[in-house]
């Protein structure tokens, strides 16, 4: 069965890259360019994957992952980011982002920008 | 005369002696009273006076009074020590043959013309006999007219107050306050260096998004989208670089005579090349007697142009953009402005655009306005901002023109 993919993310030219190359791999692709409108696309359909980017406009993509968990969403979040703080400066800011990395381990992988698009590809294939 | 009369004219005179002793005696007491009355005040006459004297006496600030001509009625004993001479050297001497000044002479004459007091702080003043030319000092001094009954000015007191110290300190706070923002400035490059690590992953992530999709599709398939978007993300991030080092090191300019119409061509060319945006509409209004060739570095007036440009192009999304440049020339200043129907800025962020890092975008460094700010400054011109929420945003720059 083919898997049905959300990718939520503000760059446009990141959307048709991922767009065109998952559409090759005959996956059913959904696009959203910002956090309400990714919040909106979740609650209506089903997906097997999202690929969430964490900085993108009105929603951040830590209130999609809080969204998801708490409506018990099922669909497996692949979280993509530019962010560095991820591995260091949690613990430098660690009360504000304590919050934050509890979320984050609700993803359920997370690539760092600039990653190799076949890694996510493959992460898809077995998830 | 009987015995009896006789006896009772000496009662009735002695009467009167008595009466006249009394009155005397009141008299006395009256003038008793009125004496020590008198004593008294004079006493609290005296009193006030010395007080007087003694403020006068012994006050660090400065104290001359002056006849209308300018001879010296009384100075202080400050004012005497200073030049290390007594009180009664001063007075009747006349104050310009003392110090002769024909600027300071001015203001005096003035002051006695007009009735109002002249007062100035800080100020260099030549005073006294003993100062260097070298050693300049400065003085809050002052020099207010003393009218008549008639109202009319009868002299002037002078009063000065050596404040040389505390200009000097602030001389030197302002010094130390430069070398702190200098300092600020290197700390922020630190921060800057963080934020171009973490920009340029973006775009960096779409090019090798977009090289997997090359390689994917290498040999039959068309393949000029990719590259095109390779190109366009590298100048996203070449636009980031150039920014950080701009800021990190803006120096002074170096002035060229150039064609400002020119490089707004290009800023616009450049955005138009990132943006893709065939949709936005560029009105150019250039008023006929616009000189268009000014003094201005090029580079960093380019730069400028570029931040401003690609943040109108960014702020318009969807909707029929269009952007409005207006150039005219008014009382020898360049007068351009650039109108965009964008998404416009809050009203509370509107006084943060100009400072560093501050930004409301999901992705961008904070520095493209903090940058043309710095370069209009240092070619000493105005850069303004005016915003209004999903309306559009207005900047305005003014430029000397330069010989």
């Amino acid at each position: 069965m083919t898997k049905k993919i959300l990718v939520i993310e503000d760059d446009m030219d990141m959307c048709n890259e991922l767009n065109e190359a998952l559409s090759a791999w005959n996956y059913q692709v959904q696009l959203a360019f910002d956090g309400l409108t990714g919040k909106k696309i979740i609650e209506k359909n089903k997906y097997d994957i999202i690929i969430l980017d964490l900085k993108i406009p009105k929603y951040d993509g830590y209130h999609i992952l809080d969204f998801i968990s708490k409506k018990n969403i099922k669909s497996k979040v692949i979280v993509i980011t530019a962010r560095m703080e991820i591995h260091y400066e949690d613990i430098i800011k660690q009360n504000q982002e304590k919050e934050k990395n509890d979320l984050l381990k609700k993803a359920h992988s997370i690539f760092i920008k600039p990653f190799k698009l076949m890694d996510l590809i493959n992460k898809i294939r077995t998830s | 005369m009987k015995q009896s009369e006789k006896k009772l004219k000496n009662e009735s005179y002695q009467k009167q002696i008595n009466k006249l002793k009394e009155t005397e005696n009141k008299l006395e007491a009256n003038h008793k009273k009125l004496r020590n009355q008198i004593n008294g005040k004079n006493k609290e006459i005296k009193q006030k006076n010395n007080l007087l004297k003694r403020i006068f006496s012994n006050t660090h600030i400065l104290i001359a009074y002056l006849d209308k001509y300018f001879n010296f009625i009384q100075v202080n004993k400050t004012y005497a020590n200073y030049n290390k001479e007594i009180i009664d050297y001063y007075v009747g001497k006349n104050y310009f043959k003392l110090f002769p000044d024909k600027e300071y002479e001015k203001i005096f004459k003035q002051v006695v013309k007009t009735g109002k007091p002249y007062i100035v702080f800080g100020e260099k003043f030549n005073y006294g006999k003993n100062v260097k030319k070298t050693d300049c000092t400065y003085w809050d001094w002052s020099l207010h007219p003393v009218k008549d009954r008639n109202k009319a000015v009868d002299g002037v007191i002078l009063t000065l107050l050596d404040v040389t110290k505390r200009v000097k300190a602030q001389k030197e706070l302002e010094e130390i306050k430069e070398q702190l923002i200098q300092s600020k400035r290197l700390s922020d490059l630190g921060l800057l260096a963080a934020a171009v690590a973490h920009e340029l992953r973006n775009p960096l992530s779409v090019i090798r998004a977009a090289l997997y999709n090359i390689e994917r599709k290498k040999g039959n398939a068309p393949i000029h989208t990719q590259l095109h978007t390779i190109e366009k993300k590298i100048m996203e991030g070449d636009q980031i670089i150039s920014n950080l080092l701009t800021y990190a090191k803006i120096k002074l300019p170096e002035f060229k005579r150039t064609d400002i119409l020119t490089l707004l061509d290009e800023s616009v060319e450049l955005a138009k090349l990132i943006f893709q945006s065939e949709t936005i509409q560029i009105n150019k209004l250039i008023s006929d007697d616009f000189k268009k060739f000014i003094k201005i570095d090029p580079f960093q007036m380019k730069k400028v142009l570029n931040n401003i440009l690609l943040n109108s192009f960014q702020s318009i999304k969807k909707r029929k953009g269009i952007i409005t440049i207006h150039a005219k020339t008014v009382n020898n200043v360049m007068k351009l402005t650039i109108v965009d129907n964008g998404t416009g800025i809050k009203k509370t962020d509107l006084s943060k655009v100009f400072e560093p890092f501050f930004t409301r975008k999901s992705r961008g460094t904070g520095l493209g306005l903090s940058i043309c700010i710095e370069i209009i400054k240092l070619h000493n011109g105005n850069i303004s901002i005016d915003s209004k929420l999903s309306k559009g945003t207005t900047i305005s720059i003014e430029l000397p023109y330069r010989e």
